[in-house]
């Protein structure tokens, strides 16, 4: 049995493909996601906004004084301002040369073109100017002396009142996206578990007939094969895993352990969808492969490893897909992994892909049970 | 017997393509299955060596029926399939390696087998390389080595010598020769009818899923009426001619062809000495003159009305 | 045309695999479509985002006026009191935000002591910081209006405040009077777009270089430049079979993307968008094709074309907008085509107006892009009069 392993595992390692697929795929996308988003979700090179202001010649412009002032946390203003006539504002939005402009500063109204991020920080900025504008006139109608007890300053003063609670694990979107790629990864054994099947199967492939023959039973090469491509897969994941935890630095929680138990069941769970395909039906390797790839591609889309709005749009108007697409599974039980204090949700996640493992397993087992054919 | 096939039939929907089948295979035998291409030789391979279901029938070897599961069977079977059945990821000596590790437990063993049958197939020179950078003949070998390294007894070779090239393909032939003088029996298919006739020491010639003949190469040929076949090269033939040839004793049919005169007749003594008699009295100029034994192919085409080869 | 012929029965041989990959590229695309169009939806409307209030602190004037105010922005989604089941409300999405008022909140607030109100929100959604601010919005003004005008009742506070927070910033497109404007459905169509590129060159990459596969086996490649039909007049008539199964492929993305997009005008914008992905689907087929006749395994074009889609996909803005990407990536993603599809779809969006000086903007990005595709395609039309000739 031994002997049978480590052939099949040289003829596995051996193949080109198999070695980009498993090796150097993941590690490539993995960099790609690391750029992508590294810094997408902070505002480290915040750029200020350009704007055009059209007064309405008032003195004492309290709204462009703020514009000017408003500023980042490290001292980027928020706004360059153009003093300009409506028509010549217009113009420049037209050319593109502002985001937006603002017509009037008692009850501004917001010009722009198109629906952003920036134009939504203008907007927050200009409500929460004319907010504070509202407060001052009302305090000053019942307290005039407010301004000499630091009205202003109280409300240059605005304070944070809620809190992230504090268990050291913010979440993390750009954790989904690495997440879901080791579960991308995971199932990419799924390619190995179909080469395995065709392999066996006399009438799937010429060398499946030729080790029928044999006297080696069945089964016994067959689970032989599947240790080997599972350890080939395990070198894989432990590669990419490596270069996720230590050269890309991503958070997987506390402890490793449940990690590399998700990973490992992730991968038996790829290996038994692989096998279930190739022993269903009689359809060409191709075909099979296509359905396979379709498959891993499709359930690692709806996990949010594109985009990740997907894996909130499941949520919500297909919940019970995230209890039956493994890669869902897998991504949601690394997720549990960092973000959750208890195992619960972990458990429930591994119990279904467990489950699932087991389901497609017996399945192809039935498929390959079958050791001489009708037809060839 | 240490292969015996009784009534199989094997369909496919309609398709009949073993029709209630016998075979039997001696110890020590080069046993030729012949028949042209379509006529069941693979189907009957594939269900000998239970990779088909088939409908009817009962298969027995060395003596035991055999099944999916009859591993004590199978471990002294070598098969050589018609498709080359190879891993790209191994080079020429581990795949014959790992087929034969296959059947055999003890390593050592099983190396100094390798050994022996790369040396066998002529392949030392290609031991370290992998089966792309192979030719067709060359890789032919190759399928063959990883059939026989276990040393099996009985060796089943399904058309080994398609689209090989002639050294090859004689290379191939003399092993075969080589491996049953070694005491393997071995059960050969072909639609070469040569190859069949140079090799087998027993044949049986099937057609449509059916045996249609067997025996040895000359208990077939003399099952046939033609004993010998003579053909002349001449521009002075006509009817007449060709009647009073009929009239020939043995003779039994003579056309006339492209200016060839064809002449089959029955086993006799000195049928060409009468014939170029005659054509001497009758100053017939002639140019070459053949004379031919008759082939299986004869044989085939005299049984079934058709050429072994279309 | 016997080779353009040839294209199609090859097709019709591997058209199950093409099946499988068009709907699941066909299923991408509609899930991306929904995606967009709820993300539209939400823009610059009032939200009603799914939250759950632990309150600690007891019922009392503060903590109503306070829940009635949020209640203009959020929806109370009752989640029983238990630990497990709040995270898992969270982790589901059932809830996209937890607040906890701890218990002495409002007395300690009152009293103009420090206090802190605590949350945990699903990742980095914009919906969550909505909430914060709205909820900071409410505080801070109480908090004034305490200091500045201490006699007021809490119903009088709540009052001021809501008065105060009502008011909003009116947003109005620049439209400047001029026509062709369809704003609202450029939203939809720039994602659209940019996303359909990552599917062309899946689609495609897979697609074409599979065909293509078939004709570059050596022996038939022989048997091709033996045959008297010019090595010329075979890649012709290649790339125009491949023109007509690309080409068929961008029209049903065209169909999808108007069935999906909520505002149906088919202007000028639209035009230009069609404009940009035919020209990119040219880019993709020109890649296709060099892969096609240089790669010469299945398993190695189909890691190949997984590889190169998402790898631009995801450098050059089809899934996180270019705004969002670092300028490292940019400039590296600036190099392929696929930088500049994006680009251009970018800049339609932007047009306010289809004038000619608008519409020239994306003269620059088109031009790189058929400058990628000319490139490519006499690379492999040379590659292709080498290979006639080689061994191997």
């Amino acid at each position: 049995m031994f002997q049978l392993y480590k052939a099949r595992l040289k003829c596995l390692v051996r193949s080109k493909e198999n070695i980009f697929w498993s090796y150097l795929f993941p590690i490539l996308l993995a960099t790609c996601f690391y750029f992508t988003f590294g810094n997408l979700w902070t505002f480290e090179d915040y750029e200020s906004i350009s704007i055009a202001y059209v007064s309405e010649g008032g003195q004492d412009d309290a709204l462009k004084m703020a514009m000017e002032e408003a500023h980042t946390d490290n001292g980027t203003p928020l706004f360059v301002v153009n003093y300009t006539s409506e028509k010549e504002a217009s113009k420049l939005l037209e050319d593109n040369e502002i985001e937006a402009y603002i017509l009037g500063d008692s009850d501004p109204k917001l010009y722009i073109k198109n629906n952003g991020l920036n134009e939504t920080i203008i907007k927050s900025f200009l409500d929460s100017y004319r907010r504070t504008s509202i407060t001052v006139q009302t305090i000053l109608n019942n307290n005039p002396k407010a301004l000499e007890e630091g009205l202003l300053d109280d409300l240059m003063e605005a304070e944070t009142f809620v809190y992230e609670v504090d268990n050291g694990k913010r979440p993390d979107v750009m954790l989904i996206y690495f997440y879901s790629l080791l579960a991308y990864t995971c199932l990419f054994a799924s390619g190995w578990g179909l080469d395995e099947v065709i392999n066996i199967q006399a009438n799937q492939s010429h060398r499946g007939a030729r080790v029928s023959v044999s006297p080696v039973h069945k089964m016994k090469l067959f689970l032989s094969n599947m240790l080997a491509a599972i350890t080939a897969q395990a070198g894989g994941i432990t590669l990419l895993f490596i270069y996720l935890y230590n050269i890309l630095k991503i958070d997987f929680g506390d402890s490793l352990f449940p990690v590399i138990v998700t990973c490992m069941v992730g991968s038996f769970t790829g290996l038994a969808l692989g096998a279930m395909v190739g022993a269903l039906g009689k359809g060409k390797v191709e075909s099979k492969e296509a359905i396979v790839t379709a498959i891993v591609l499709g359930s690692s889309f709806l996990t949010g490893m594109m985009i990740v709005n997907i894996k909130y749009i499941i949520c919500k108007f297909a919940p019970f897909l995230n209890y039956i697409n493994p890669a869902a599974l897998i991504t949601d039980a690394l997720y549990s992994l960092y973000y959750y204090d208890s195992l619960h949700l972990f458990y429930i996640n591994i119990g279904i892909l467990s489950g699932l493992t087991v389901v497609f397993g017996f399945i192809a087992f039935l498929g390959i049970r079958r050791k001489t054919y009708a037809s060839i | 017997m240490i292969v015996k096939v009784k009534g199989l039939v094997k369909r496919y929907d309609k398709l009949v393509a073993l029709d209630y089948l016998d075979l039997e295979v001696a110890e020590g035998e080069i046993f030729g299955l012949l028949g042209p291409n379509g006529s069941g030789k693979t189907t009957a391979i594939n269900c000998i060596l239970s990779l088909l279901k088939y409908d009817k029938g009962s298969i027995e070897i060395f003596g035991k029926p055999m099944s999916a599961d009859a591993y004590d069977i199978k471990k002294d079977i070598g098969v050589i399939m018609q498709n080359v059945a190879v891993f790209e990821a191994l080079t020429v000596y581990e795949n014959v390696h790992y087929f034969c590790s296959l059947y055999i437990k003890d390593k050592a063993k099983v190396k100094e087998l390798t050994e022996e049958a790369i040396r066998f197939v002529s392949l030392e020179e290609y031991r370290n390389f992998y089966p792309k950078k192979l030719s067709g003949g060359l890789l032919r070998r190759l399928n063959i080595a990883c059939g026989i390294a276990h040393k099996p007894k009985l060796i089943i070779l399904d058309e080994p010598t398609v689209a090989v090239d002639p050294q090859s393909r004689n290379k191939i032939l003399e092993g075969i020769k080589r491996l049953n003088q070694e005491g393997a029996t071995i059960i050969y298919t072909s639609h070469y009818m040569e190859e069949v006739e140079q090799i087998c020491t027993n044949i049986a010639i099937i057609d449509k899923g059916r045996v249609i003949a067997k025996g040895t190469k000359d208990e077939l040929k003399s099952m046939i009426s033609i004993g010998e076949k003579i053909t002349i090269e001449t521009y002075q033939g006509n009817e007449n001619m060709v009647n009073e040839l009929k009239a020939f004793p043995n003779v039994f049919s003579v056309e006339l062809r492209d200016n060839r005169l064809e002449i089959k007749s029955n086993r006799g003594k000195n049928n060409l000495v009468h014939i170029l008699d005659y054509l001497n009295k009758n100053q017939i100029s002639f140019g070459r003159i053949v004379t031919e034994l008759p082939t299986l192919n004869d044989v085939f085409l005299e049984i079934t009305g058709k050429e072994l080869r279309d | 045309m016997q080779v353009f012929k040839l294209y199609f029965k090859i097709f019709k041989q591997n058209l199950f695999s093409i099946l499988v990959y068009t709907g699941l590229f066909v299923g991408i695309l509609v899930m991306i479509s929904l995606n967009i169009r709820r993300e539209e939806e939400k823009k610059f409307t009032s939200k009603e985002i799914p939250i759950l209030v632990v309150n600690e602190d007891g019922n009392n004037n503060l903590i109503e006026g306070f829940l009635n105010y949020l209640d203009a922005y959020v929806t109370y989604v009752p989640i029983e009191n238990d630990e497990e089941k709040r995270k898992d409300a969270l982790f589901y999405n059932e809830v996209y935000y937890i607040l906890t008022i701890p218990a002495g909140f409002s007395e300690a607030f009152l009293s103009g002591n420090e206090v802190e109100l605590r949350k945990e929100c699903i990742p980095n959604a914009a919906e969550t910081v909505f909430v914060d601010t709205a909820i900071n919005d409410y505080f801070n003004m109480a908090k004034v209006y305490r200091k500045h005008m201490p006699n007021l009742s809490i119903e009088e506070l709540n009052f001021y405040i809501e008065n105060n927070l009502d008011v909003e910033t009116s947003v109005a497109f620049n439209d400047n009077g001029s026509k062709n404007v369809h704003k609202g459905s450029d939203n939809y169509y720039m994602t659209y777009f940019n996303t359909l590129g990552y599917i062309l060159l899946a689609c495609f990459v897979t697609g074409v270089s599979h065909v293509l596969l078939a004709f570059n086996q050596l022996d038939i490649r022989r048997r091709n430049s033996a045959a008297p039909i010019s090595n010329r007049s075979i890649n012709i008539q290649l790339i125009l079979a491949n023109l007509v199964f690309v080409l068929s492929y961008v029209v049903v993305f065209f169909v999808i993307g108007y069935l999906f997009n909520p505002n149906k005008v088919i202007g000028m914008g639209t035009y230009l968008y069609w404009l940009n992905t035919i020209v990119f689907a040219l880019v993709t087929l020109s890649i296709s094709y060099i892969i096609g006749i240089t790669v010469t395994s299945k398993n190695a074009i189909h890691a190949i074309a997984t590889a190169l889609s998402l790898g631009l996909a995801f450098i050059s803005g089809m899934f996180v907008p270019q705004e969002f990407l670092g300028k490292a990536v940019l400039r590296l993603a600036s190099f392929t085509p696929a930088y500049w599809f994006v680009k251009a779809n970018d800049t339609i969006a932007l047009m306010s107006n289809y004038s000619w000086e608008n519409i020239r903007q994306i003269y620059l990005p088109l031009g790189i892009q058929l400058g990628f595709a000319a490139a490519i395609i006499s690379m492999s039309l040379v590659i292709s009069k080498r290979k006639s000739q080689q061994a191997s």
